[in-house]
């Protein structure tokens, strides 16, 4: 055991006057290891975050709503395509539906609104809205629930008051949305529009993917395909998908991190061990193992490896907002679930895998002979 | 006590035998190895100490028929000519190692190394570093270190090489102490005369070479 002590100490030591002597190795170590290792991680990181955002998706939209938005253009009302073709949906759930008007309101302070326009038949959905008793009212974050505000559609003033959107309708309106009752703005509805069907499934209904088949035969049959099919499903496709090319990057990228340190690790490696080969040689001829000597090499490198890359996570997940703000990505707010997760670990392992394979040629020039070395 | 039968070596295989065919046994007392640079002398003791292996051949010591290793920690000397300590380690901590790597227990070891230091008469350079010393005293402290484990076999090379006559007188003053239980083993490699009247033994390696082509070479 002593010994043990010993022969680590004076290794120690002696790799410590080394580093200090040649401070060179162990800058072009840690310099490799910053530049593999962030590029993994940033990338790592940025696949977690688009999972996590479909991942949010999905669970935003709901597994079991579906949204159908068709595009009507004058040119199919003068055909006389059915305007709510799809409305017979409202048969297998909770069905909200509206228009979504090519026309802007402008109020008086100059913002905006998208409008929509509902008809009797849209009632039911906006009660919550509705139970006000304005039949005109802006959905609008910006404004404070209940003021009276002023909008101008096509030349025409209405007077109306600012309501806060609900989750459910926040996600089929962007910004303030102005909703009109139908018989106010005819003339803007000759224009086109897009008619927006959002079902919320009854558990005893058809599966989603079932009802998306059924609207896209339809769809087939009118010979009109202006419809976009918005599910969960279609998401979590996505997200499958995408989930499965990431393991298989996460593969490749470990690989070539670990390719990359074992081989500019294990070059180095050499170099240092032929001029340490004096001291291990003396060392190997009092009794000390080639394995403890080879361990020697193990632990330098896996003490840079690990500290350069610990450390480096940790200061990329501390400035994560500024660096995925500047490569113009939003940035997610569990950053510590982001860093210190699998992924990371998958480096971490990786880069420590490529510092034992490094290691191989040490071991191998350890089996010198001790007399052919000291004279 | 120490014996090598039938021993071939050439350090490449396109390159002439250095031994061949050699064989000797080496009883208890103090051997002296003569002969020309080059002649294999060195090249036998690394041999003999198990640093380099043999092509063909046995080395036997006694009780140590297959675990060499064990030999190498626990009853083997050994010398280099270099002057071989290591570099960052004090000459009491080069001492201290290289015994408790043979498994010398803490006691003795302290004992031996303040035995041994004085013997050499390196009391006062104990605490220092290998590279503050002259050529001669690292000797002495190579040849403390190598009888620090009290080993039944030590093998030196070239051991009083380049020293003047007061470090001799020192170094051969310790190894008669070391071979005079009638239990242990010297071989020495060596040009010097001065070691002569020291020896039991001296083995002519010159014999062994056909002296024109050596000389040849030496030319």
């Amino acid at each position: 055991m002593i010994s043990s002590i010993l022969t680590a100490s004076y290794l120690w030591k002696d790799t410590w006057k080394r580093w200090l002597e040649q401070p060179g190795s162990i800058l072009a170590r840690s310099v490799v290891t910053i530049i593999m290792v962030s590029l993994s991680v940033l990338l790592l990181v940025g696949f977690r975050m688009q999972i996590e955002k479909l991942r949010f998706e999905v669970e935003k939209f709901g597994l079991d709503n579906l949204l159908v938005i068709e595009t009507v253009t004058p040119k199919d009302i003068a055909q006389g395509i059915p305007a709510d073709r799809f409305r017979s949906i409202k048969n297998w759930g909770n069905l909200f539906t509206a228009k979504k008007m090519i026309a802007y309101a402008r109020s008086s302070n100059g913002k905006n609104a998208s409008v929509v326009a509902y008809s009797d038949d849209d009632y039911r959905g906006l009660l919550p809205y509705l139970k006000y008793g304005h039949e005109v009212f802006v959905l609008t974050r910006s404004h404070p629930q209940g003021l009276v505000l002023d909008y101008d559609v096509d030349d025409q003033n209405f007077s109306c008051v600012a309501l806060e959107p609900e989750e459910k309708i926040s996600q089929l309106i962007q910004g303030d949305t102005l909703f009109i009752p139908i018989s106010y703005i005819p003339q803007i509805a000759n224009r086109g529009y897009s008619m927006i069907y959002y079902l919320e499934r009854n558990p005893d209904s058809p599966k989603i993917s079932e009802l998306t088949d059924a609207i896209q035969l339809v769809i087939r049959a009118d010979g009109n395909g202006k419809v976009d099919i918005k599910s969960a499903e279609a998401i979590k496709k996505r997200l499958n998908k995408l989930e499965s090319q990431q393991t298989a990057m996460r593969l490749w990228l470990a690989a070539i991190l670990g390719g990359a340190i074992a081989l500019i690790y294990g070059v180095l490696s050499v170099l240092e061990f032929r001029q340490s080969m004096y001291v291990s040689a003396l060392l190997k001829s009092f009794g000390v193992s080639r394995f403890m000597l080879g361990l020697r090499s193990i632990f330098e490198n896996i003490l840079i490896v690990n500290a350069v890359t610990i450390g480096l996570i940790y200061l990329l997940s501390l400035y994560h907002d500024t660096i995925f703000q500047a490569l113009r990505v939003k940035a997610t707010s569990d950053i510590d679930s982001l860093y210190w997760g699998q992924e990371t670990y998958w480096i971490i392992a990786a880069a420590n895998i490529g510092v034992l394979i490094s290691s191989t040629p040490v071991f191998w020039a350890l089996r010198k002979q001790v007399g052919s070395i000291l004279e | 006590m120490l014996s090598c039968q039938n021993i071939y070596y050439r350090y490449s295989r396109r390159a002439p035998w250095v031994l061949e065919d050699f064989s000797h046994d080496f009883a208890p007392g103090i051997h002296l190895i003569k002969g020309y640079s080059g002649c294999g002398k060195s090249t036998l003791l690394r041999i003999l100490g198990g640093y380099l292996k043999q092509q063909k051949g046995k080395v036997n010591v006694d009780g140590y028929r297959k675990n060499n290793t064990k030999f190498k920690k626990q009853d083997l000397g050994f010398v280099f000519q270099q002057l071989n300590l290591l570099p960052l380690a004090s000459v009491r901590r080069n001492l201290h190692l290289a015994a408790s790597l043979a498994g010398v227990s803490r006691q003795t070891r302290n004992e031996n190394v303040d035995k041994y230091l004085n013997r050499l008469g390196l009391q006062d350079f104990k605490k220092r570093l290998p590279k503050s010393m002259s050529g001669g005293q690292q000797q002495r402290a190579t040849i403390a270190r190598a009888l620090i484990k009290e080993p039944k076999v030590l093998l030196l090379d070239e051991p009083t090489s380049g020293l003047d006559d007061l470090n001799t007188e020192v170094i051969i003053k310790v190894l008669k102490e070391f071979v005079d239980d009638g239990n242990r083993v010297a071989i020495i490699c060596t040009h010097d005369s001065r070691l002569d009247p020291l020896a039991d033994d001296i083995l002519d390696f010159n014999r062994f070479l056909p002296m024109e082509g050596h000389l040849e070479t030496l030319a």
